[in-house]
């Protein structure tokens, strides 16, 4: 932090010179606000916050940021789980909001170019009277999308199309030296979007870098066409093995949108049982898959259904009292909280109402022995810190991996819960790491895990694509090493 | 954020919910149910569960105790009636539901599932 007050004023009228002084503030009470996030991540105050409406104003601020040495710091909401956003080591955070827009709907190639502040509920809205999907994570509607899609984060077609950094097309960024790029089709015709090939690749020098190389000011992301015909089901079931096969082989059908396979301490979080209470019970269901599907056609979709149906049965086989349903009953049976999913983007209940959330999300092999030792693993992890056991899975891209991950609730009132859930984070964050899941969104004590484990070559050439990039070292410093 | 109320296991929640939603919005039924001096027992595959209806508020719990009524259903056959596949009747006349105590209740159980399924 700048410890001068002199030092500190001079940057602050620099700042209002570039985006206005009600853009701006070095007020501790604002400041206060981006210190911290709903995580268990320590908090760290900036020195400025400053909110531009340009691409032009973005490149100056990080002209100046550069010139005197200040750390940046990219935010929109800051929801990201991961403490990303808590700037370690002060500096601006450059707060993306008021750049908001929906440039341009692309029907034919089937793609959006939307600036860093639209959120999940603007895209919803804007696509609600048209023939067009985007896909949605179980985050509340005011979330970046772009955020979640330079995160990796996962969606509810991630089963077709992986994670949410997969459906990027182009981006225009400012880098941590000011320039202003372009990359993806982009860089040639700014009236083509529609993607990355086949120039050499680019996207992924600000994926998942949380913030360290550059900001994002537009970034292209692909829609989906809507299919008339959609429908949910859910299964309650007690073996874990064959409630896995059953999601496995529904996953390399191809014909879902989406599978998540759930926790009943999960369903009973969402379903608003108070924090603490979300504990299975001797005797119930041990868990709960959500099947998503739709089709073009009446008959693709009885198509589909029996698919579904006929591998249910292999899993009745098995386990006895599992039992298929549709939305529409759980919802005759908890009501509408139940089916919030549905109308995604929407604040799932139970997640964010006790002021303290966190997970440690993974995405790792899709092995069934080892999702099945990672399960029991965690359960005793998580169980032994005294947390509720919160699963949430996801099979991603057909197949091809796994996104495992706890809802992670806590009460920030007391100091000593969110030590409590520090100490929990970071051993099952180990131990899962130990059979080959990888977390998104890292947080800063988890990066400095990793690089401690994986080959120096790699850590070597990304410290020196980051230098390279970002030779004063002033973007989201204190972040996978790089200091 | 709406309080939560009752039990926290995931089919006596279902009840409780289900039960407290349609007293609130059908006078009758409301009429109905507090009229009821009953304790219900429903042996699902899974768990049994006891509704204790006494004429006021009714309690959803898996403490059972002097049941006045038992019947035996499995899980899939109560979700196949919230899903319009199966009706009580049905299933009774099938043998898929079975009284193992109180069959001369059997209307008052009838009518506390049949108007508690529907829309």
């Amino acid at each position: 932090m700048l410890q001068q007050a002199e030092e500190r004023a001079v940057i602050t009228e620099k700042l209002k010179e570039i985006v206005g002084k009600e853009w701006v503030s070095d007020h501790p009470e604002e400041l206060l606000v981006y210190s911290y996030d709903m995580t268990e991540n320590p908090a760290h105050q900036p020195d400025f916050v400053v909110m531009p409406k340009t691409v032009e104003e973005i490149s100056a601020i990080v002209k100046l940021a550069n010139e005197n040495k200040i750390p940046i710091v990219p935010f929109v909401t800051g929801s990201n789980v991961g403490g990303l956003t808590i700037p370690l080591k002060g500096g601006i955070i450059v707060d993306l909001k008021r750049m908001d827009k929906i440039i341009r709907f692309d029907q034919d190639d089937m793609y959006v170019i939307a600036e860093p502040g639209v959120t999940f509920g603007h895209i919803n809205k804007f696509l609600k009277d048209t023939q067009f999907r985007y896909c949605y994570p179980n985050a509340p509607p005011f979330t970046s999308i772009m955020a979640n899609a330079l995160l990796g984060g996962l969606n509810n077609l991630s089963l077709k199309y992986g994670n949410m950094a997969e459906i990027i097309n182009g981006i225009e960024a400012v880098l941590p030296t000011g320039e202003i790029v372009k990359i993806g089709s982009c860089a040639c015709w700014d009236e083509h979007w529609w993607g990355r090939s086949s120039m050499p690749d680019l996207i992924g020098l600000f994926v998942n870098w949380q913030g360290m190389t550059g900001i994002v000011t537009k970034i292209g992301l692909q829609v989906w066409p809507n299919h008339p015909f959609r429908d949910w089901k859910f299964v309650l079931s007690n073996d874990f093995d064959s409630t896995y096969h059953f999601v496995k082989k529904l996953a390399n059908c191809e014909i879902m949108n989406d599978i998540l396979l759930l926790s009943t301490e999960t369903v009973k979080m969402v379903l608003g049982v108070p924090i603490g209470q979300a504990v299975w019970l001797e005797g119930e269901p041990r868990w709960a898959t959500v099947l998503d599907f739709a089709a073009n056609t009446q008959k693709e979709f009885n198509a589909k259904l029996e698919i579904v149906e006929d591998a249910f049965k292999e899993v009745k086989k098995v386990d006895t009292k599992a039992a298929i349903c549709s939305v529409t009953a759980a919802e005759k049976m908890y009501g509408p909280r139940v089916g919030d999913f549905k109308r995604l983007p929407f604040t799932i209940g139970g997640m964010l109402e006790y002021g303290g959330h966190t997970w440690v999300g993974t995405y790792m092999t899709s092995n069934p022995k080892i999702v099945s030792k990672g399960v029991d693993k965690a359960f005793e992890v998580i169980g032994k810190h005294k947390f509720e056991k919160c699963l949430y899975t996801r099979m991603m891209k057909g197949g091809h991996y796994w996104a495992f991950r706890f809802l992670l609730r806590f009460s920030k009132e007391t100091p000593e819960e969110t030590e409590r859930m520090q100490k929990l984070t970071k051993e099952l964050f180990e131990s899962l790491f130990e059979l080959g899941a990888m977390p998104y969104k890292t947080p800063a004590w988890a990066a400095d895990f990793i690089i401690k484990r994986c080959d120096p070559q790699y850590v070597e050439l990304m410290h020196k694509i980051k230098k390279t990039l970002d030779p004063n070292g002033i973007f989201n410093p204190g972040r996978w090493g790089n200091d | 954020m709406e309080l939560f109320q009752g039990p926290t296991d995931i089919f006596g929640i279902a009840i409780y919910h289900s039960l407290n939603k349609k007293m609130s919005e059908d006078e009758k039924y409301r009429d109905f149910i507090k009229s009821l001096k009953e304790s219900i027992v429903i042996d699902l595959d899974y768990y049994p569960l006891m509704i204790k209806l006494t004429g006021g508020a009714p309690e959803v719990t898996r403490t059972i105790e002097n049941p006045t009524v038992i019947v035996k259903l499995n899980t899939q056959d109560f979700l196949n009636i919230l899903d319009s596949k199966a009706s009580i009747m049905g299933l009774f006349l099938r043998g898929k539901m079975k009284f193992k105590k109180g069959f001369f209740k059997l209307l008052k159980v009838y009518k506390l599932f049949s108007n508690l399924v529907k829309n």
